[in-house]
């Protein structure tokens, strides 16, 4: 068979072949760039190991790369404490408020990553609200600002996400197996330890990957509350960027060693899952059990305490809205300023992080559909596993490392885009098209493909049978998918960061530049947020509503 | 239809998934207008013989002729097919009315045309009253209706059939398989027909090919190929046969550990060795 009879016999091998090409253009050219850089000598002709020698042997380097490693870890042994134990007690035992509480921990995995930083400081940092009443009343307390606070800030960031996987978890175990462990003469405290944990084991070991390798990239919570603490994304940052000792090697050498990173834990979490996953045999769900009256107040207490503690920046945030500001220092009367600011004279990074965030969005799902398809329905032998791989590549690479690989490639004629909104939505459709196309193969996987061929069979072309049947029955996944893309995007800073330009600023920069203390609208910082968290939480709720099983941690 | 029944060729088609060869040169001549079954247990090829037909499967090698048109590189929806699947495939989203006529409609087939022809389909089969509802909401039995309807309202040269009972319960199954054999004999359309169960193949049949790892075992009609199972294979696959070894006597008798059957077999056979097949369906206990 000919190429031209192979294609008219199946477009698909046509699109496959573009998101190849448009996936190796986007993805890997970029890496292949940095690759380049990080083994260039200074003197720009010669290659060396020297750059990655260097984060082993210079303090500077060295010490945020300890510092990156080490807060992950303990970041998400904390989290996996705090959350693990709640979440089971709210999988297995019968206790008040089971929807809000499941709802709160969804809201909470879509926070904007940096509000957390941004209102602890307003909270207990150096001049922070509730500092000088710490120190009237006789604690040794200096300020949030410093490991301890990215660590602090980290934790209750995560918990919502580790939260809904180990309800997840706990809550699809087989009733019978437990029970089986009792008939035995198991005690129950022991059969859960022995039985329900061990079998739980895979789900929290995702939320541990997930957190652990979310803290690796994260930006925006220890550039903003680590004051002198370096970590590798903040080290790159001013590496590539900042205006004095520009070092693109060295960044481009940091920004391997990031990927490397995830890499490395990706394919741990893959070694230590593998022989892990149990079919559960029954399909019977655990029945929820009845905790003693105590208990049940000792639980719910908790529960109460262990939300207000991930709610408090939105609550810090939102009420500072209502505040006047002069400068740095909020006081009162309460007022509608900062809205009337932001409504009148200062919407533009509203509609510009919407329409990026739409675009971007857009796009990302369209293509992600069809590179599910092209993976869940047609198995070509080296095209549907390359693009898959080539898909999943963004998701192991940090925002900062993206925005490095893209200013390198496309700061360039013909092709100059930095600054241009072009890039960041490029930026953002990268960083999300992973996303989209596991939310796509989900959706797919639950179309069986007789349903197309049945198409096929009564004269539709493939793309007519893509348009009236497929299409049709995957549009609610998408519709879901899409909106979770959305929201993450509209919280986008890591890359924004690098990539934006003065016509391109939006919510998550403004928000930045008021926790860094730099522009001094702090009024109109704050009901930026609040404008940003409506934007995130009112279509989440509505989603969650209508689609109650999808995959909002993803 | 006009233009009479048409033939159905396969010839030399090879298809493997894999390492494993689902059809290892396999050649058959379908009868024009005939119902065609293609009998073998899971595994055994029938299936992806039938989406090669389909074009559904694209073969490594051979040649699929439908009346005389060599059709193997044509994507399915330019053959002229009519395809039931086992477990209907009927869109969710779309009415009964909306199933049949998705394919006229592609045809640019509208208004009282299309309304008469969908129609017409939905009373051949039976379902005139529910030509509104949701697939969803109709049984088993009447879901196969609909499938059938739509895989015949194109008026397709070949009706293909890929286990088209084997989701129905007991009862169902053999109301339905009468009616399949209804239509078929009213329609005169070459029909091919998958299943691995050796009732239906011998009630529906006209000609029966019983296939076994990924080759053609025995062609023949069912009475045939049931009678005179061209090798151990074959009368194993048909299910329910014991063998007997033995002799052979002068008298056509079976002599197993000295005890004499009579079995009527052919005096040629006489002095030889043989394995002999016993079907149940043929045999009867009476008393001495």
């Amino acid at each position: 068979m000919t190429l031209l009879q192979r294609l008219r016999r199946d477009p698909w091998l046509l699109v496959a072949l573009f998101l190849g090409v448009l996936l190796v253009v986007l993805v890997v050219v970029p890496q292949l760039w940095i690759v380049r850089s990080s083994l260039l000598a200074r003197d720009g002709a010669s290659f060396t190991l020297e750059n990655f020698l260097r984060y082993l042997t210079a303090a500077r380097y060295r010490t945020a790369l300890l510092n990156s490693v080490g807060l992950a870890i303990v970041t998400t042994v904390l989290a996996m404490l705090v959350a693990t134990p709640l979440a089971f007690f709210h999988a297995r035992y019968r206790l008040p408020g089971r929807d809000l509480v499941l709802t709160l921990a969804t809201l909470a995995t879509a926070s904007p990553p940096f509000l957390g930083a941004y209102a602890w400081i307003m909270l207990l940092g150096y001049n922070g609200l509730l500092s000088p009443a710490l120190r009237d009343i006789g604690l040794p307390w200096h300020s949030i600002v410093g490991f301890h606070g990215i660590v602090w800030v980290g934790v209750w960031g995560a918990v919502g996400l580790v939260f809904l996987f180990a309800h997840d978890a706990f809550a699809s175990l087989d009733q019978d197996l437990e029970e089986a462990a009792e008939s035995v003469g198991a005690r129950r405290a022991r059969a859960h330890f022995d039985i329900a944990l061990p079998l739980a084991l895979p789900g929290l070991l995702t939320a541990a990957y997930l957190v652990l390798t979310g803290v690796l990239a994260d930006f925006g919570t220890p550039r903003i509350i680590g004051g002198p603490v370096s970590v590798l994304p903040v080290l790159l940052y001013h590496e590539f960027l900042s205006e004095g000792g520009v070092n693109p090697g060295m960044a481009s050498a940091g920004s391997l060693i990031s990927v490397g990173l995830a890499t490395a834990v990706l394919l741990l979490q893959r070694l230590v899952l593998a022989g892990r996953s149990y079919v559960m045999s029954g399909t019977r769900r655990v029945a929820q059990r009845t905790l003693p009256s105590w208990a049940t107040v000792a639980v719910t207490s908790a529960t109460a305490l262990f939300f207000l503690l991930v709610f408090v920046p939105h609550l810090v945030i939102a009420f500072s809205s209502f505040l006047s500001w002069r400068a740095d220092i909020p006081g009162l009367p309460f007022t509608l300023d900062n809205y009337r600011m932001l409504a009148l004279r200062s919407s533009a990074p509203v509609f510009v992080s919407y329409a990026l965030s739409a675009v971007s969005t857009l796009v990302a799902v369209v293509l992600g559909t069809l590179l599910a398809y092209v993976a869940v329905r047609r198995s070509y032998r080296w095209l549907s596993p390359s693009l898959q791989a080539l898909t999943m590549i963004p998701y192991l690479i940090p925002g900062t490392v993206l925005a490095i690989g893209l200013i390198v490639v496309f700061n360039r004629e013909p092709m100059r885009l930095t600054g241009t909104w072009m890039i960041l939505a490029l930026a953002y459709f990268i960083r999300k098209v992973p996303y989209a196309t596991k939310s796509a193969e989900a959706s797919l996987y639950q179309v069986h493909e007789n349903l197309e061929e049945a198409a096929l069979s009564v004269g539709a072309t493939p793309a007519q049978a893509l348009r009236d049947v497929t299409a049709r029955l995957i549009l609610p996944g998408l519709v879901s998918g899409a909106t979770l893309t959305f929201l993450m995007t509209l919280t986008e800073l890591s890359s924004t960061l690098m990539l934006y330009g003065a016509a391109t600023t939006t919510m998550s920069i403004v928000i930045y530049q008021a926790a860094m203390g730099m522009g001094g609208q702090f009024g109109l910082a704050a009901s930026t947020a609040v404008a940003m968290m409506v934007s995130v939480y009112v279509p989440l709720y509505l989603v969650r509503k209508r689609f109650p099983s999808s995959g909002v941690a993803a | 239809m006009s233009r009479g029944p048409v033939a159905v060729q396969v010839e030399g088609i090879c298809k493997s998934f894999g390492r494993e060869p689902a059809l290892a040169d396999v050649s058959l001549t379908f009868t024009p207008g005939g119902f065609n079954t293609l009998l073998g247990p899971s595994g055994c090829g029938k299936t992806t013989l039938l989406r090669s037909i389909a074009g559904f499967v694209t073969p490594e090698a051979g040649r699929i002729l439908i009346g005389g048109e060599d059709v193997t590189h044509q994507p399915p929806w330019t053959r002229s097919i009519g395809f039931v699947f086992q477990s209907y495939a009927l869109w969710p989203h779309k009415s009964v009315f909306e199933n049949v006529a998705y394919g006229l409609r592609l045809r640019k087939v509208e208004g009282l045309e299309l309304e008469r022809r969908v129609r017409a389909l939905l009373e051949t089969v039976g379902l005139t009253s529910l030509h509104d509802r949701s697939p969803g909401a109709l049984s088993g039995g009447q879901q196969q209706r609909v499938a059938l309807a739509r895989a015949l309202v194109l008026e397709p040269s070949v009706l293909l059939l890929d286990e088209p009972l084997a989701n129905l319960d007991a009862r169902l199954r053999v109301e339905m398989r009468q009616e399949i054999r209804r239509l078929q004999q009213e329609l005169k359309i070459t029909t091919i027909f998958v299943t691995h169960d050796q009732e239906e193949a011998l009630e529906l049949s006209d000609t029966v090919a019983v296939m076994s790892r990924g080759r053609v075992a025995q062609v023949g009609p069912p009475e045939a190929v049931y009678e005179r199972p061209a090798s151990p294979e074959v009368a194993a696959l048909l299910g329910g046969a014991s063998f007997v070894e033995g002799m052979v006597s002068e008298e056509g008798e079976l002599i197993v550990d000295g005890a004499r059957l009579a079995l009527g077999l052919s005096r040629d056979l006489a002095g030889k060795r043989v394995r002999v097949a016993l079907t149940a369906r043929r045999m009867s206990v009476v008393a001495d």
